[in-house]
């Protein structure tokens, strides 16, 4: 069942071309290769699923006597799915098979192999992420999805997809503005500030279109279903009508008008009674610099194309309280000091931030000793203080880091981060090595050993620690990767040769 | 020429007069070394900034510029010496110290000899090719590429014939690039060639060398992949830029398009301890495909 009608496909030709489809493009001066790779992006939410299929184009685009820098030139999006209601078995329960049906299904109409997408996420959103088989479901959809898709949720890190997969960013960088990105599905608003390009903030709330679910006909108006946060405001209202009951129509659009001006008052920094009940973690009361603001997601669309009928039958048409919802926005933002733009896109714009904005590429000179052990996943990040240390000072702090780690997860394969090297020297580098190696001997870890320089080393100081290694452990030394402590990161099977590999940051970072 | 004497003389009266005008209550426009006058000041003019620490990518003299944002945006990309302002048609005092500056360490960079206790450091023996001084190197680039007699009897007698890999260190145009990276670059090359399984042979120094120097050491030794270091002519964004270029077999008969080049060999640039790893990947290319440069390229 399509949300929205027919959403046509990208109107350009799809011809599915896989990972290892390398040609020549001749510029001016030099030739240098295109290598192709397909991306997918699920979004699994609260009330919708959709998928998109896009296509990275990475090339070398440093000058021939240099040493390469390749990096991602070009993402396009291939073929967009329709738009699902989430399949559920219960409340409760997400219907499994009935998602498979719809990936298949939808894998098949673009014409694209679970063997040919190399990178991408499955993303379990808003309410749905809190149902009680999401984390199984997520687990199994990526590893039917393609070799090296990752499956990944929170809130935070929804905001921030959804303000990239909007336009937003890029608008902030364009406008050097502060762009707001609100995107609002069925059961959550993620919400993210965007400065020149970089995020700043992002924040969540239990606002949606589909709190409440509604049986409507010609005659009458009832309540099918109320969820947990739809039960507050309807409390906040003093409306006692619970599941079955009947409502009138303008308690519906009462209940639009609360939630609007709730989540308004989030966007001016003062969260109303019912926001702070409605809040996920803490919502912020420091006013920031906002110029713009953009709406996303399913509402969001609504709030730029509804017609906007004061009809019930054309109001309730969803079933849901959406269109009304979208329309006490629109009212309502107009007294705020923002100015509304219309994003590039509405309501994919979560579901193409996890397909087309996850996948970063390391540095280009770096050291793998055997590509076979790739892809990793899930792998924590810890940060090594004090790279320039002694030798005992190294192995003391490793060691400590990794009891931590294991304690809390048992045993793990960690990434070790170098911070900044400012002009490193070769002992330096050697001491480095030959200290994390004795600190992972003596701790009896379990290999691959993986190290994440932040300045551009990483081949020499994999090269020096495999030396060190010999057979006992393989060696991932990757660079030029902005990660921190706590981060986790998957990486993914070498591309372009073997010169770069794919990095999918799990967590946020805030570009401070 | 000027002696760094007489430069120091220039830059420390004309500093002087600089704040001067200063402290007569010109406060407006602040370039990024005021900080560092603030406390020259309190040294009494013991001390006098030293321009060359301002870094170039973040050194914008415009006043009151419209956008300082998009404009200091602009500057990150390069170092080129854009938005230093002027005065009526010529560059500003500061600037213009700091272009006289970084022209004299090129120009130093050139003119100086590789200090053979750093050679020594590095466990190189030296020779030197036909040419006689620096005069003659830098008027007579052909000589450079000649080894003379004395040259060729004492590599043949130091080094292994045949190796897999021979490594030459030369100076070229710049004394300093080898100073500031050798040290690093070469025991990352040796460890990482270790590591792919080749051996090479006993690298030495080539003073007064040019790049094709390369093709008579060829002829001499025979190896398989040759690599060779060489100081890059200096600009004035760094003197300290080395470069690598290897090739297959080198001989009288190589021509440019059979060697490859990694450039830009600086801690600003690609650092040397990770340029070491890089070269010895590609000599592994080399090794194994049996040939360079577009040869290579085109397999």
């Amino acid at each position: 069942m399509s949300l929205s009608g027919k959403v046509a496909p990208s109107s350009a030709v799809f011809k599915p071309c896989g990972w290892g489809f390398v040609f020549l493009e001749k510029g001016a001066q030099v030739v240098a290769k295109v290598e192709e790779i397909l991306s997918i992006g699920i979004d699994i939410g609260t009330s919708t699923t959709s998928l998109i299929i896009s296509k990275l184009k990475i090339k070398n685009i440093a000058g021939s006597f240099n040493a390469p820098k390749i990096e991602i030139i070009e993402k396009n999006i291939l073929y967009r799915s329709d738009i699902y209601f989430t399949p559920l078995i219960d409340e409760k329960t997400i219907d499994f098979i009935g998602l498979k049906n719809i990936i298949e299904k939808e894998y098949e109409k673009a014409r694209v192999k679970p063997s040919e997408i190399k990178t991408g996420a499955v993303i379990i959103t808003g309410e749905t992420a809190r149902k009680e088989n999401a984390e199984n479901i997520l687990d199994a959809i990526s590893k039917m999805a393609g070799a090296f898709v990752v499956a990944t949720a929170g809130p935070n890190l929804e905001a921030y997809l959804a303000g990239v997969g909007s336009g937003a960013a890029k608008l902030s960088s364009e406008m050097k503005s502060n762009v707001c990105n609100v995107d609002i599905g069925g059961g959550t608003t993620n919400i993210s500030v965007f400065g020149d390009g970089k995020l700043l903030s992002t924040f969540c709330a239990n606002i949606g279109g589909r709190l409440i679910k509604l049986l409507t006909n010609c005659k009458e108006i009832r309540l099918k279903n109320v969820s947990h946060y739809g039960r507050i405001v309807l409390d906040e209202m003093g409306v006692v009508a619970g599941e079955g009951d009947r409502v009138s129509f303008d308690i519906l659009q009462e209940f639009a008008r609360r939630l609007a001006e709730a989540l308004l008052s989030i966007l001016t920094f003062k969260p109303n009674p019912l926001a702070e009940k409605l809040a996920i973690g803490v919502l912020p009361k420091e006013p920031m610099k906002i110029d713009v603001v953009t709406f996303s997601g399913g509402v969001g669309r609504l709030f730029y194309e509804d017609e906007y009928s004061q009809d019930v039958l054309l109001a309730t048409r969803f079933q849901d309280v959406g269109p009304l919802l979208a329309l006490e926005l629109k009212k309502g933002i107009s007294k705020l000091p923002y100015k509304v733009e219309k994003p590039l896109e509405t309501i994919y714009a979560t579901v193409i931030g996890a397909g087309v904005h996850t996948t970063e590429l390391s540095g280009s000179t770096i050291y793998i000793s055997d590509p076979k052990i790739l892809p990793l996943r899930n792998i924590p990040v810890f940060r090594v203080d004090n790279p320039y240390g002694s030798k005992n000072e190294i192995i003391e702090e490793i060691r400590r880091k990794m009891d931590t780690f294991k304690n809390a997860e048992g045993q793990i394969v960690p990434a070790l981060l170098i911070p900044d090297l400012n002009n490193a020297k070769f002992d330096k580098i050697k001491n480095l090595a030959e200290s994390i190696f004795a600190a992972y001997r003596i701790a009896n870890q379990r290999g691959p050993l993986i190290v994440i320089c932040e300045s551009d080393v990483g081949k020499a100081l994999g090269g020096v620690l495999k030396n060190f290694c010999g057979n006992l452990y393989e060696v991932i030394s990757i660079d030029e990767i902005s990660v921190k402590e706590g981060d986790y990161i998957d990486i993914g099977e070498p591309l372009y040769n073997g010169s770069v590999v794919p990095v999918i940051l799990k967590t946020l970072v805030f570009s401070h | 020429m000027l002696s760094e004497k007489d430069i120091q003389g220039i830059v420390e009266s004309v500093l002087k007069e600089l704040n001067l005008m200063r402290q007569e209550g010109n406060k407006k426009d602040k370039p990024a070394v005021e900080k560092k006058e603030d406390v020259c000041s309190t040294c009494e003019g013991e001390y006098l900034p030293d321009l060359c620490e301002i870094k170039l990518e973040e050194w914008a003299l415009i006043p009151e510029p419209v956008d300082r944002e998009g404009l200091m945006r602009i500057k990150k990309n390069t170092p080129a010496r854009i938005g230093l302002w002027r005065a009526g048609a010529r560059y500003k005092v500061e600037p213009w110290l700091r272009f006289r500056a970084d022209l004299a360490a090129a120009k130093d960079a050139v003119m100086k000899d590789v200090d053979p206790a750093f050679i020594e450091e590095l466990g190189l023996f030296t020779v030197q090719t036909v040419v006689r001084d620096k005069d003659e190197y830098l008027t007579r680039p052909d000589l450079g590429r000649k080894l003379s007699e004395e040259a060729k009897e004492k590599i043949l007698k130091e080094c292994p014939k045949s190796p897999q890999v021979q490594l030459i260190v030369v100076d070229g145009l710049s004394s300093t690039a080898i100073e500031a990276n050798a040290k690093d670059f070469i025991p990352s090359f040796l460890q990482a060639l270790k590591n792919y399984g080749l051996s090479i042979g006993k690298p030495f120094f080539i003073k007064y060398g040019r790049v094709a120097v390369m093709d008579e050491v060829g002829e001499l030794l025979q190896p398989e992949v040759l690599v060779e270091l060489i100081g890059e002519r200096p600009g004035l964004v760094t003197a300290k830029s080395m470069s690598a270029y290897m090739c297959y077999k080198p001989n009288k008969k190589t021509i440019e398009s059979d060697r490859m080049l990694v450039s830009n060999i600086h801690d600003g640039g690609l650092p040397p301890v990770e340029a070491g790893a890089h070269v010895a990947s590609i000599v592994k290319k080399i090794y194994d495909a049996k040939a360079s440069g577009v040869k290579l390229m085109n397999l």
